[in-house]
């Protein structure tokens, strides 16, 4: 009998996510034959009832590749991270959040004192007149219970650990990943370590269809619920903030063509390393005035500059939270 | 835009200005360092690194 090429051992972990990536992994439908054909999948929390004990029982560098997706929030996260970066042989920062911190990153604009205050005593549906807070370890009756510890500051992956390549996205597009796994299966030439692999090197503006003129110049800000979006003519001059021209392209602007605004989630491109930096810079040589009142007025109507251009990408970016 | 930016992330609007100089203008440019210089001086270090280290 032939002798069967060993399989690749596959592992997906989420960390501070909303479980979207995994539901991006299960999105490759009926190619899910052609992953498990060449993969073993050894570790997936959300599909099958494999525990962590099991990884650590694992030899280190046992797993081929292992896609991380979520960001680093709590001490369990962490762990996990350091884990598995030990068992893996090719860590993927999967997604968004394990790429730049993501939507879980926005928290950097608080701290955990204040989080714990809004979501345990404050919030309109909790009542919690003894003020009662998760302890990281409580003495129960009938044992000691164990809580991850929960950090001031919400990391991406690469802060934490090292990491080989990142495949962005919030969910990465599905057809990227199987792209990237049927290229390392096939062992096809890999990109150099630390490379964005799973999405282009152009703004998504050079692949977007919408219609472009020269004509960019902004004299009012509107968000997009203020406008009638004429479904044909590029955001940004209906005076919409769009983040195609600071966003990677990779995800066929699927935003777009949903008639949404691009909000980034692809991260900047290779050479731009501050993304909010480079779109307020792009949305500062639009405004139409040389009037320091008027610009001043047409700025109020970018509501929230923090949140929307780092939208994805805060915890990763130059001043990576808020000072408190 | 960047004022704006960096008020959110809690630095102080005082640590940002933005002024047009000309070359020729060297007395303008002069003092305008020596009074930022004062008003940096005034405010003091800027917390961000400590802030960093002791919220990670």
């Amino acid at each position: 009998m032939e002798e069967q090429k060993p399989k690749m051992k596959l592992a997906v972990y989420w960390a501070a996510a909303c479980g979207g990536c995994c539901v991006s992994v299960l999105d490759v439908h009926e190619k899910l034959f052609d992953v498990v054909a060449a993969a073993d999948i050894v570790f997936w929390p959300i599909a099958l009832d494999i525990k962590y004990k099991d990884v650590e029982a694992m030899p280190d560098g046992h797993i081929d590749v292992t896609l991380f997706n979520g960001a680093v929030r709590n001490s369990e996260n962490e762990h996990m991270a350091k884990l598995l970066r030990k068992k893996t042989k090719v860590l993927v920062a999967y997604g968004s959040c394990a790429h730049m911190g993501g939507i879980p990153g926005l928290a950097n604009f608080s701290n955990k004192e204040a989080i714990f205050k809004r979501v345990y005593e404050e919030s309109e549906s909790t009542i919690n007149i003894e003020k009662i807070r998760p302890l990281p370890q409580y003495e129960a009756p009938e044992g000691k219970l164990e809580l991850p510890v929960f950090y001031n500051d919400v990391r991406p992956l690469d802060r934490v650990v090292d990491v080989d390549y990142y495949l962005p996205g919030c969910p990465p597009q599905t057809e990227r990943l199987v792209e990237v796994f049927m290229a390392i299966v096939t062992g096809a030439q890999l990109p150099p370590k630390g490379s964005v692999v799973g999405a282009g090197n152009m703004a998504q503006c050079e692949e977007c269809v919408r219609k472009k003129t020269e004509n960019k110049l902004i004299r009012k800000f509107y968000r997009p619920w203020e406008i009638y979006d004429d479904g044909v003519t590029c955001f940004m001059e209906q005076g919409v903030i769009c983040m195609g021209p600071a966003t990677r392209s990779g995800c066929g602007y699927r935003c777009i063509v949903g008639n949404a605004p691009c909000r980034g989630c692809y991260g900047p491109l290779s050479d731009v390393s501050d993304p909010g930096t480079k779109m307020m810079s792009a949305i500062s040589s639009i405004i139409d005035s040389q009037e320091p009142k008027e610009i001043e007025q047409i700025i109020e109507g970018v509501v929230d500059p923090a949140g929307t251009f780092y939208r994805f990408s805060l915890p990763s970016s130059m001043i990576r939270r808020k000072l408190l | 835009m960047l004022q704006k930016y960096i008020q959110q992330m809690g630095i102080e609007s005082a640590r940002l200005k933005l002024e047009w100089i000309s070359a020729s203008e060297g007395k303008q440019f002069a003092e305008l360092v020596n009074s930022y210089t004062e008003t940096i001086s005034e405010l003091g270090p800027c917390k961000i690194k400590e802030t960093m280290e002791v919220l990670t």
